[in-house]
């Protein structure tokens, strides 16, 4: 393959030249045959904001994918598009879950690219049952401190709890002995 | 159910500086919209330009790469905004970003708002009416 920038597919959209796996010289190229359009090798940083550049992009270019989803699955999208108006149409349905995910990719990486330079800003079971406490204007995100002992209750015979639970155990701990 | 959440200039100051004694509070709301969006909940994180401005915040600027891949969006502050912003401004005597903020609030059509702010004081009065969640930091 000749050395061309990656995502040169898009004329519309001149992208930066990245570095990719067929940059390792003559013996790489040798066994790079196929065009790369996905990139493995990349900085997660680049990768990120690469993402999110594409994210942020206009959407009146478009394309057909040769992507191959499950039939019934695609049945099953066509049909609660059209019974259940939960989108205009299965495009609208299949490109918004997609960006939706990409967004909550984007967001992880980006934190835990974060937290890997910076541990300490790593937050723990409390922190994060604090935080949706408060972003849900929830009655217990007032008392800190409960929560942080229903972490730490919860933590202990549930290592894969999440913030939600903490939350419910907390407020069952609330409420009054019947 | 959609959601979004706001942040003020001391929330993004907080995001930005990982020896800001409110990182990890903020980094945490942050983990949490991340979260939610991986479970496919409607939310969203935005910041007004004039609290961006206020800030120092450079989307060309490396000091705020960590800000900036955070998927936080700009509120801009156009035609209809400014106007809003003016009224609240003139009406609480708020700052500008604050009566940003509170044009964003008012303008929203999400089922909750909640603004992660320094100020809980101003923005509620800012936010007029609409009713909101406040997280103070």
């Amino acid at each position: 393959m000749p050395q061309q920038a990656a995502f040169a597919r898009s004329p519309a959209r001149p992208c930066r030249p990245v570095p990719t796996r067929c940059d390792i010289g003559a013996v790489g190229a040798r066994f790079c045959t196929t065009d790369v359009w996905y990139i493995t090798g990349m900085e997660v940083g680049a990768v990120i904001e690469r993402i999110s550049e594409l994210l942020d992009g206009g959407e009146l270019e478009t394309s057909n994918t040769s992507m191959r989803i499950p039939v019934a699955l695609r049945d099953a999208a066509a049909l609660a598009v059209r019974e259940l108006g939960i989108a205009p149409s299965t495009t609208t349905l299949t490109t918004t879950a997609l960006r939706a995910t990409l967004e909550a990719a984007v967001m992880q990486a980006a934190l835990d690219d974060h937290y890997q330079r910076h541990p300490q800003a790593r937050p723990d079971l409390a922190d994060l049952a604090i935080a949706a406490a408060e972003l849900d204007g929830h009655p217990l995100a007032g008392q800190p401190d409960r929560l942080r002992q229903a972490a730490a209750e919860i933590a202990r015979n549930h290592p894969g709890a999440s913030p939600d639970d903490v939350l419910l155990w907390a407020e069952a701990r609330a409420l009054p002995a019947a | 159910m959609t959601r979004l959440v706001v942040l003020d200039n001391e929330a993004v100051q907080a995001l930005r500086n990982p020896g800001h004694p409110q990182h990890r509070h903020v980094v945490s709301q942050a983990q949490v919209v991340a979260s939610r969006k991986r479970r496919a909940v409607a939310i969203q994180m935005v910041v007004p330009t004039t609290v961006r401005v206020e800030a120092g915040w450079d989307r060309t600027s490396p000091a705020w790469v960590f800000p900036n891949r955070l998927r936080i969006a700009d509120s801009p502050l156009d035609t209809a905004s400014a106007s809003t912003a003016a009224g609240i401004r003139a009406r609480t005597g708020v700052s500008v970003a604050d009566s940003h903020i509170g044009a964003v609030i008012q303008s929203a059509h999400h089922d909750q708002i909640t603004v992660v702010t320094s100020d809980p004081g101003d923005i509620r009065l800012a936010a007029g009416d609409k009713i909101i969640t406040v997280v103070a930091i």
